[in-house]
């Protein structure tokens, strides 16, 4: 009994599963073979697939839906920028980015963890728009409209798309691992059934600030690649959108298990990419998408993906 | 152990316990009882710390716990089960407990391995009799099964003190008898509070037993007591109602009749083989305790719920695999258990509504001269009607429809004492006016104020039928098991 318990503990996902995984792998370093503009958004679907994952783990496991990551993502950019500027080392610059958003979640997430659904919603939407206005107005700081340039930093492309794809696998495999202790089993208990989990013992305010730290501190990261990669920063990565199209790469591949939300930025990103240069309506097309994939593969396309093609349910 | 001093809890107006006392010793078996509505589940809110007392305090092994989030309370050694079962539905069995277990350890924020089935939990599993079914995820686990996984999550924890809100309710048969015989094996050193509705087991179960009434403890005592106690017989039939003794109606035609009807939800049988019939003019009531199968009979009448077997004759035609709105054109008609008033809609236009394309003996004018108190309250918001009175537009809505059998959930549910003779006065009325009715009632003594014919329903069989006069023995045995 005990030993059959273990081995299912075990068990991740087929070996077909695991196949399509590297398939994704793949996918990511293919552009490297191309160089120039596929490379660019390869790297750039990295880097947003790492924010798109934390947002998964917040929203899909945690149950947190926030429409704010938008903040974290241009405060760790603006961080890394501006320290850069200061003349900090690199090295120190990308430490500071992710601790200044964990910061700023530390300081809302305080907020807006009393209360609860649409409520925080609306709470991370606003507390995301502040930082945008203060981002755009503080003119002496950000530059404003006219953006953060870091042109004299160059770190070659292909580096830096290996360190992002190599800490987009990282936070990948180690939030599975995560998922999978008492901590992460507890979150997913706490989406499931907050009154349950609480009855039972656990201060779950604790649980949920915590994880919109981590969350914070991932996409604060992310967003401290992307303003490397783009070598600009403008104020308007840090509008709401932003915070939606994250939502919508994250509701495209699949919220639960992590991998659906690379998925769903690599596909955003191309998707984008592609159909913008023939039609100035790509929205249209995207939001298509968006409605068939809710409509007929309410988990996302990722398990659909893993259904047909690997051979059995996702194991998230 | 547990003490509770005054306590007191008003939702808004409605004051749900006045003043509850009572202090349970270590090891101690104790039932709180009482009607619908009389605040049991509340009580054990409180206790447990879901709720903040308005006054009052509550003490565990002596300390103060009233006003601790519910959180701390539990980490003090209360645990619970809740009346509707709600373990973690996407996680498997075994992980359910494991949580429980490191939420008791404290160690839920461990991140140094996977979460592991640790022996502890592996022996719960085996006392529940969860065993086998350790590796299945929690939401495909049956009725019953998930009240087990309830109780493990529970005894993982291993309280000083645990609270079982209704742990029978819903269930019947064999489900039942496993999950009793599991609570009442619980180990004697537990403290164990019992709200239940089947009192039958919760007198069994007690050493004492606590009688809540409108919040307030009206009797405690050892169960035999609380049985003889006039007070307590009182509540569960009502006192002062008048049974209705005059000759049976002469037996009209019959309306509806079902044989051998089984009906229940996904695979969980409620009803086997109930068979009852209704004549043209009749008033009947169905009495059974809460949980005992009428709502659901009701539905599977009306079509609502499909029939597992059986069949069910309406005006002599077979309608029961027809569905609900095919049986509603035929005639039959439900007052749902709750009212269900549409928002935004006065008295006069939910009635309006309801006759929509009909031309009969019920018109709009016809109820609103048979309900006077509607008349005066036709422009008003339907929202912003008493219970009583939206009760009346509910069942007015029915009459609208001019149905050959009206049935009616419950039509006293909630509603104060004034009301509930509000309601029995609209129920006479439409006998004199010929209706038939098909009443499930939990106020006993009102339903045999104004039926013609009695059945009791207990785990989803009829189990006694006769005249109402004969009723209250038959259904104070029943309930108390005087």
């Amino acid at each position: 009994m005990m030993a059959g318990l273990s081995r299912e503990v075990r068990a991740g996902g087929t070996a077909r599963q695991g196949l399509l995984r590297w398939g994704l792998v793949g996918l990511l370093l293919l552009p490297l073979a191309l160089g120039g503009y596929p490379l660019y958004l390869a790297t750039e679907a990295a880097l947003l697939g790492l924010a798109a994952v934390a947002l998964s783990l917040l929203l899909g496991h945690g149950g947190v839906p926030s429409l704010g990551q938008a903040a974290f993502l241009g405060l760790g950019a603006y961080t890394v920028g501006l320290a850069l500027k200061a003349g900090l080392p690199l090295g120190l610059a990308l430490l500071l980015a992710p601790l200044a958003a964990a910061l700023l979640a530390l300081l809302t997430g305080l907020l807006v963890f009393r209360t609860h659904g649409i409520f925080i919603l609306m709470l991370t939407l606003a507390f995301g728009q502040m930082v945008y206005s203060a981002a755009h107005k503080w003119t002496g700081l950000t530059g404003g409209d006219d953006g953060l340039s870091l042109s004299g930093l160059s770190i070659h492309p292909v580096l830096l798309h290996l360190v992002a794809v190599g800490v987009l696998l990282a936070a990948v495999g180690g939030l599975r691992v995560l998922l999978q202790t008492p901590y992460g089993k507890t979150l997913e208990a706490i989406r499931q059934n907050e009154e349950k989990i609480r009855s039972l013992g656990v201060p779950t305010f604790y649980y949920k600030l915590s994880l919109y730290l981590l969350t914070a501190a991932l996409t604060g990261l992310a967003g401290s690649g992307l303003a490397l990669h783009r070598s600009f920063i403008s104020p308007h990565d840090l509008f709401w959108l932003t915070s939606a199209t994250l939502m919508v790469m994250v509701l495209l591949g699949g919220s639960r298990g992590l991998w659906g939300a690379v998925f769903g930025a690599l596909l955003y990103t191309f998707v984008q990419a592609w159909v913008s240069s023939f039609t100035d309506l790509w929205g249209l097309f995207v939001g298509s998408l968006l409605v068939l994939t809710v409509l007929f593969a309410r988990e996302g396309l990722w398990p659909l993906l893993e259904r047909r093609l690997g051979g059995g349910r996702g194991d998230a | 152990m547990l003490r509770v001093e005054q306590v007191s809890k008003a939702f808004g107006g409605l004051l749900a316990l006045a003043g509850v006392s009572l202090e349970v010793t270590p090891g101690e078996r104790r039932a709180v009882i009482g009607p619908n509505g009389a605040g049991k589940s509340t009580l054990f809110k409180v206790m447990a710390g879901e709720l903040r007392p308005s006054q009052g305090r509550v003490f565990l092994q002596g300390r103060e716990v009233s006003g601790m989030p519910q959180e701390r309370v539990a980490r003090l050694g209360l645990g619970r089960t809740f009346q509707r079962s709600n373990a973690f539905s996407e996680l498997r069995v075994w992980e359910n407990v494991a949580l429980a277990q490191k939420a008791a350890q404290g160690q839920s924020a461990s991140l140094g391995q996977r979460l592991t089935p640790e022996p502890g939990v592996q022996r719960v599993l085996e006392q529940v009799g969860l065993a086998e079914r350790a590796h299945v995820v929690a939401s495909q686990l049956s009725h019953g099964e998930k009240r087990q996984l309830e109780i493990a999550m529970a005894l993982v924890q291993n309280p000083s003190v645990l609270l079982l809100d209704e742990p029978l309710a819903g269930l019947s048969g064999a489900e039942r008898e496993r999950i009793g015989e599991l609570i009442l094996g619980l180990d004697p050193q537990m403290t164990v509070l019992l709200v239940e509705h089947d009192l039958e087991y919760a007198l069994r179960f007690a050493q004492r037993v606590t009688v809540l009434h409108y919040g307030q403890v009206i009797a405690e005592g050892g169960p035999e007591a609380i049985r003889q106690n006039p007070q307590v017989q009182e509540i569960y039939v009502g006192a002062g109602w008048a049974v209705e003794t005059g000759a049976a109606t002469t037996q009209g035609p019959e309306v509806l009749r079902s044989e051998g009807l089984c009906a229940g939800y996904g695979a969980m049988q409620v009803l086997s083989g109930v068979r009852l019939e209704v004549a043209q003019g009749e008033v009947v009531a169905l009495l059974g305790r809460n949980g005992m199968g009428k709502t659901t009979l009701l539905s599977a009448l009306m079509g609502l719920l499909p029939l597992q077997e059986g069949e069910v004759f309406f005006l002599g035609q077979g309608v029961g695999r027809l569905p609900p709105h095919r049986r509603a054109a035929l005639g039959l008609a439900l007052v749902p258990q709750g009212r269900r008033m549409f928002d935004g809609l006065n008295v006069e236009e939910e009635l309006q509504m309801a006759a929509w394309g009909q031309r009969g003996r019920w018109t709009v004018e016809r109820v609103l001269e048979v309900f006077p108190r509607l008349a005066e309250r036709r422009r008003s918001p339907s929202r912003a009607l008493s219970g009583g009175e939206q009760q009346m537009v509910a069942i007015a809505r029915a009459l609208l429809r001019n149905p050959r059998l009206v049935l009616m959930d419950e039509p006293t549910e909630g509603l104060s004492p004034l009301m509930v003779r509000q309601v029995a006065e609209i129920i006479r009325t439409l006998k004199a006016e010929g209706e038939t009715v098909l009443l499930a009632e939990q106020n006993v003594q009102m339903a045999l104020s104004v039926a013609d014919r009695v059945y009791i329903l207990e785990h989803g069989q009829v189990v006694w039928e006769g005249r109402p006069q004969e009723a209250s023995q038959a259904v104070l045995h029943r309930y108390l098991g005087v």
